[in-house]
């Protein structure tokens, strides 16, 4: 085994347990603020895994989009309400801890079984990927040609929300008993 | 060097058109002195949508034959420009409907350029032809409405009809997202025809089956079609009663013009399935809607479920998958959307001259009082049922005969029997306006006479026009709407 190979072991799973450790983490922080900084180093440790896989532009714009802007917004929104939040374990209906079981269970079993079709040689063929598939060069060529109008109604997409944000967060608070409308 | 794609700036005129009227009342809005803030803003979004109407009946007088646009992203057709030219007539009479609508000065820019970029983003929906762009129209019309639906964050029923109608529509569109994203994974293909293609050879494939359902459910969710209809009653009832008139007529269009498309060019192989799922959709839509309009009192709730049971009729034309039900659904989103805009229209001016909800026991004696709007009201009233002044006796004839070609007799039964329970309602409200013995009518204080609303009651005259005249002139909206079906080229004559 070569150096390279070692080093890229090495980082997985240095970057594997990170993930799987920050997102126990996640879940197992009281304090919704911890919680939220725990998911940044999940986010952050799924880029590099992503880097791992040669998908340099999807693990650039993870940890721009979710790490730094959605990350950031929630850190805002858990400021702004205090650390109100309940335990994560206290009361909360049983029927959902039910469906998030399930769910997670279905999840592993979905793991094992694509490991295992994988192992056993069974999965039916390779995915017809290019070498440059995911870069950013090619995102870049697909956001001008073929996806052109896509990548400009998400611009409009944008402005809507950005223009109802403001509506919704900057209205004045008149409550005018009797008044309706 | 990248070759970018030849863009017809033509065809997505009417699109723009929105857009530029939305982007100029926000501007305009903001530079006007705030006295004439409403007029300026209703004035621009009004032409915006005189401008886009034209410019897809331009558009439809010089397609006949369906285009790909921008790379695939977008159809050029008869289909799509017929739909544009009646979300833009809806937007129209909106902003009429709407202009008395906002006695206060917050947000009225806003909320007129919501309008138009809402009617710009079904706009464009209707004309998407590739998934990806589907989605993008879905949600760009989608935030719109939400907005709009909680833009009187002061009130409660806004409020909460703004954040029911997002969370649930959001879950709508995230199952749509989730079947495009198997259709995808299925086929290969984003463009509609190509998935077409590529599908007939996975007639048996359980992902496109499992995608297909996704689909279905998705569309029904924003044609408010039953068992996905839950969210139509309290969003009608809470939201500002023009965008009630606006979603009711153009949602409509949009979502089943979609649906018909989306079914017919993408899932061909797979019509022996997706005509059942519409024909049990739109079962659910008739029997859920009219039997829960039942019992309501409140006007806006009722005729929110009778949208849901029209969301059944207009199924069946496409449960039936002919070139009659294609031709059946188009007209039938005519009178249908005129009648349902010019309903909550009366709702409307009621509900500012009582200042309360307008419930079936203070309708009393409208048609008196206001002999117009109430005769107006009792008219729509009359077309929803299917009786013959409306152009819906004829729309529900052609939905029929669509359906018996296609073999599907048993749903026409089910449809007469739906249009039977539902002339109790419908005469429940006609009852309200003019049949009440003084003693029961429970007069609201109203503060001297009635506000007098030129503009609305133009657009009831309008709807009026358009009620009665697509029943006249059924010869040439049915040539329309068969132009527009031929150039979609995905349903076959008999």
């Amino acid at each position: 085994m070569d150096v390279g190979n070692v080093l890229v072991w090495a980082v997985w799973f240095v970057a594997a347990f990170a993930c799987l450790g920050s997102g126990i983490a996640v879940v197992s922080f009281s304090n919704p603020f911890y919680s939220a900084l725990a998911l940044i180093g999940n986010l952050a440790s799924l880029a590099v895994l992503y880097l791992l896989l040669s998908a340099e532009f999807v693990a650039a714009a993870q940890v721009l989009v979710y790490a730094g802007a959605v990350m950031v917004m929630f850190l805002f929104v858990v400021a702004y309400l205090g650390g109100r939040a309940d335990a994560p374990w206290a009361g909360g209906a049983s029927w959902q801890q039910v469906a998030a079981l399930s769910a997670a269970g279905a999840l592993l079993i979905e793991v094992f079984l694509a490991v295992g079709l994988e192992a056993s040689d069974r999965l039916s063929e390779e995915p017809p990927v290019e070498a440059f598939f995911g870069g950013p060069h090619e995102i870049g060529r697909l956001f001008l040609t073929d996806h052109l109008l896509a990548f400009e109604i998400t611009s409009i997409v944008l402005l809507v929300a950005a223009v109802g944000g403001v509506i919704l967060g900057s209205h004045t608070r008149r409550f005018e008993p009797g008044v309706d409308r | 060097m990248i070759q970018t794609p030849s863009i017809d700036w033509v065809a997505l005129s009417p699109t723009l058109a929105t857009l530029a009227a939305a982007g100029l009342a926000l501007l305009l809005a903001v530079l006007v002195p705030r006295s004439v803030r409403r007029p300026v803003a209703a004035f621009v979004v009004g032409v915006g949508f005189l401008v886009a109407g034209s410019l897809a009946a331009y558009v439809y007088w010089k397609s006949p034959e369906a285009q790909s646009l921008v790379g695939e992203a977008a159809t050029r057709d008869r289909l799509g420009s017929l739909a544009q030219i009646l979300i833009a007539g809806a937007g129209f009479l909106t902003v009429l409907v709407a202009y008395s609508d906002r006695p206060r000065q917050e947000h009225v820019g806003e909320y007129f350029a919501l309008l138009a970029t809402a009617a710009g983003g079904m706009m464009f929906f209707v004309s998407a032809d590739s998934l990806m762009t589907l989605f993008l129209g879905l949600e760009w019309f989608s935030i719109s409405l939400y907005i709009l639906c909680a833009i009187d964050v002061d009130l409660e029923t806004s409020l909460e009809s703004g954040l029911k109608y997002l969370i649930v529509g959001s879950f709508g569109s995230a199952i749509l997202l989730f079947g495009f994203a198997l259709v995808f994974g299925a086929t290969g293909e984003l463009q509609l025809a190509a998935i077409g293609e590529a599908g007939a050879a996975l007639d048996d494939d359980p992902m496109m089956v499992v995608a297909l359902a996704m689909v279905l459910t998705g569309l029904g969710f924003k044609a408010s079609a039953a068992p996905f209809h839950m969210w139509t009653p309290d969003v009608y009832e809470g939201a500002p009663t023009p965008v009630t008139a606006f979603m009711s007529a153009a949602t409509k269009v949009a979502a089943l013009v979609v649906a018909l498309r989306l079914l017919t060019s993408a899932f061909p192989a797979h019509d022996d399935l997706w005509t059942a799922a519409v024909a049990a959709l739109a079962v659910a839509s008739l029997a859920i809607g009219n039997l829960a309009a039942l019992v309501q009192r409140d006007v806006k709730r009722m005729l929110a479920y009778s949208s849901v049971s029209h969301a059944g009729f207009m199924l069946i034309p496409i449960a039936a998958a002919n070139e009659l039900g294609g031709k059946a659904l188009l007209y039938y989103l005519i009178p249908y959307g005129a009648a349902s805009l010019g309903a909550f229209a009366v709702v409307a001016a009621r509900e500012r001259e009582l200042r309360a909800p307008v419930t079936l026991d203070n309708l009393g004696a409208m048609g008196w009082e206001r002999p117009f709007l109430g005769f107006a009201l009792a008219l729509f009233a009359f077309s929803f049922v299917g009786l013959p002044p409306g152009g819906l006796f004829t729309g529900k004839l052609y939905a029929f005969s669509a359906a018996v070609d296609a073999g599907w007799t048993w749903l026409v039964i089910v449809g007469v029997v739906a249009t039977a329970v539902s002339v109790y309602y419908y005469l429940s409200i006609i009852r309200a306006l003019y049949l009440r013995s003084e003693a029961e009518v429970q007069l609201a204080p109203a503060g001297g006479a009635p506000p007098r609303e030129l503009l609305l009651s133009l657009a009831v005259a309008a709807a009026i026009a358009v009620v009665i005249g697509s029943f006249v002139f059924v010869e040439p909206l049915i040539d329309l709407a068969g132009d527009a079906v031929e150039s979609l080229g995905t349903l076959a004559s008999e």
